[in-house]
């Protein structure tokens, strides 16, 4: 059984992680080729054509991406083959939203800001996933068999907190309930979901500074994120593959 | 010799005066002179609340260019087309809608402390409604915490919102309505309606008189007044019948009736009170001159047209030089979205219709 992970770039920890698995020789019942679609923010427009029997990619960056990736040019169902993906995850890009300096989710306590409920956020949130969630669809559509990898959790660090001025916990917040959202959706579809390693968070639900992209990076996980998601996912994969056939 | 005619009082009636000269004898388009603004509202800071009808009123004042007043403008975050159904950009603020004299009054009396209602949450489910907008969130509240914290952020807009507007614009709609037998709290819809459970020892059903709506719109200019002295109504009346009336009448006597007696306590208030002014959108959709031209096919509904009709002839007394005047065609009419569709609670008691 192959297993392609694939998405945004976050996948990047999942591929530094990968190699760590890899090199400390640990056995893996599943063929595993791991790669970087494009940036996430390609997400938010149509990305791809549910075409009769296979997906082809309108984004030129996943394209390219999805053919370093499986060596073809389209997704189509292969009955040896189990997706991984980052995708619909990419919190970042709501949060960072300026308004959030205006607003803030009912549950944050700031009473200079004006409350919005959770029914608005999960709106913007669909909104903003409305691609991702499509692409979910037509995966289903094709019985291409995936499940899906969450995001590394958010970080202090993200300049619309240290440079821009959201609060901390209007951030965290709304992460929080961008990701109930979009399992929510998933949950619905009977898609099962990877979340973080609870370990890689702190007690709000940042990511530890452990596990953060050292550098100017305030967005990224690291390698050692990405080996303990990288264990998660390779359970869940072994799981929805069902057991290795028997070798002759 | 000539004998010069009697004289009497009509001698002295402009054309407008006179049915043959102000209608019979001109095109629908061409009535002029229907409206003659009391005060100025061109330069006011102006906010609308009401019936359904009300958001046609408010979204072609904010299109023309009026001071129009919005103290719950929709997160930027929120897709344009969840605004409506969240109640925002409906009306100046998140109240929904307010189609009678008595909600108008409880809506100012409760965002000021005055009048603490028994009930401020309904649960179903485990989702929470607030009585007094029970369509505002779509599936209803998660919690009664995230309706209390979302309800009081309204009222400080609400509070905002009287403190600083020069004209409110308020549309009646309805005569008819449903009150708590515990403190007279009323709902602009039945309990178990749109939310909420119907508890005949809990709720009645009330035909506000014109005694009563007077009353009301009395009280409330009052109140309205200890906090901003300034402040003026132009009142309408909306020309929507009614989905259904709870009374034993037909619904066209039941529309007729409630109307009229909305109709005249305006015109009571405009002739009694300097800071009351009528504008007819009522006459000019439902009046004989118009002969139903501008009502969907289902006769409730009024059309884009009819909108677009209403609102040139309150633009049509907008002085010269004033900024942002809305875009014209065919001569007078404010151009307007050709879709007149507007987020009405009471319509959704078409759907207990039984046969």
């Amino acid at each position: 059984m192959m297993l392609r992970v694939m998405g945004d770039s976050h996948v990047a920890s999942l591929v530094q992680g990968w190699h760590k698995i890899s090199m400390a020789g640990i056995k893996v019942d599943l063929n595993v080729s791991i790669g970087i679609l494009g940036s996430g923010v390609y997400l938010a427009s149509q990305f791809f054509l549910l075409e009769e029997d296979k997906i082809r990619w309108t984004c030129e960056d996943y394209a390219e991406g999805f053919l370093r990736v499986s060596g073809q040019q389209t997704m189509t169902h292969e009955p040896s083959v189990i997706y991984g993906l980052c995708v619909g995850f990419h919190t970042g890009e709501i949060v960072r939203v300026p308004a959030w300096r205006e607003f803030r989710p009912w549950r944050v306590s700031a009473p200079t800001l004006v409350p919005v409920s959770d029914g608005v956020v999960r709106e913007s949130v669909k909104e903003y996933s409305r691609y991702a969630i499509e692409f979910y669809d037509a995966m289903l559509r094709l019985e291409i068999p995936f499940f899906v990898i969450q995001a590394p959790p958010f970080r202090k660090e993200h300049w619309c907190i240290a440079l821009e001025g959201t609060r901390p916990d209007v951030a965290i917040e709304i992460d929080r309930l961008y990701r109930e959202t979009i399992a929510d959706e998933l949950a619905a579809r009977g898609i099962v979901n990877v979340p973080p390693p609870p370990i890689t968070m702190d007690d709000k639900g940042f990511l530890l500074p452990e596990y953060a992209v050292g550098g100017d990076d305030p967005h990224h996980a690291n390698g050692e994120y990405g080996e303990l998601l990288m264990k998660q996912v390779l359970e869940v994969a072994a799981n929805l593959a069902g057991p290795p056939a028997p070798r002759a | 010799m000539s004998v010069q005619a009697p004289r009497n009082p009509y001698h002295a009636q402009s054309e407008k005066a006179f049915w043959r000269s102000a209608v019979s004898e001109k095109s629908l388009f061409d009535i002029e002179e229907i409206y003659s603004p009391k005060f100025d509202l061109w330069t006011a800071k102006v906010a609308t609340a009401g019936s359904c009808f009300a958001q046609h009123i408010g979204k072609a004042l904010r299109e023309g260019g009026l001071g129009y007043l919005d103290v719950e403008p929709p997160p930027p975050m929120l897709p344009p087309q969840c605004l409506g159904r969240y109640g925002y950009s409906l009306f100046s603020a998140r109240y929904g809608n307010i189609y009678n004299s008595r909600q108008l009054l409880q809506l100012f009396e409760r965002a000021f402390g005055i009048f603490r209602p028994t009930e401020t949450a309904w649960e179903t489910d485990g989702r929470w409604a607030d009585p007094f907008r029970p369509t505002i969130e779509p599936g209803g509240f998660g919690s009664h915490d995230e309706l209390r914290e979302c309800q009081s952020a309204h009222f400080d807009a609400v509070r905002k919102l009287f403190e600083s507007l020069d004209v409110l614009v308020f549309t009646l709609g309805l005569t008819e309505t449903w009150i708590s037998t515990a403190d007279g709290a009323a709902y602009p819809m039945c309990p178990g309606t749109a939310a909420g459970t119907f508890d005949p020892t809990k709720y009645r059903f009330v035909n506000l008189p014109y005694s009563e709506i007077r009353d009301d719109l009395e009280k409330f200019i009052r109140r309205l007044h200890s906090i901003n002295p300034g402040a003026k109504l132009l009142l309408t009346v909306s020309p929507v019948p009614l989905t259904a009336t709870a009374t034993k009448q037909h619904v066209i006597s039941a529309t007729m009736y409630s109307k009229s007696v909305l109709r005249a306590v305006a015109g009571d208030l405009c002739e009694t009170l300097d800071c009351v002014d009528y504008f007819p959108s009522y006459e000019l959709i439902a009046g004989p001159a118009a002969r139903g031209t501008f009502f969907e096919p289902n006769m409730r509904a009024v059309s884009a047209a009819g909108v677009a009709y209403v609102m040139g002839k309150f633009f049509a007394h907008r002085p010269a030089g004033i900024a942002g005047a809305p875009a014209v065609h065919n001569g007078t009419e404010p151009a307007i979205d050709r879709r007149a569709f507007a987020y009405c609670d009471e319509a959704s008691l078409d759907e207990y219709l039984t046969r």
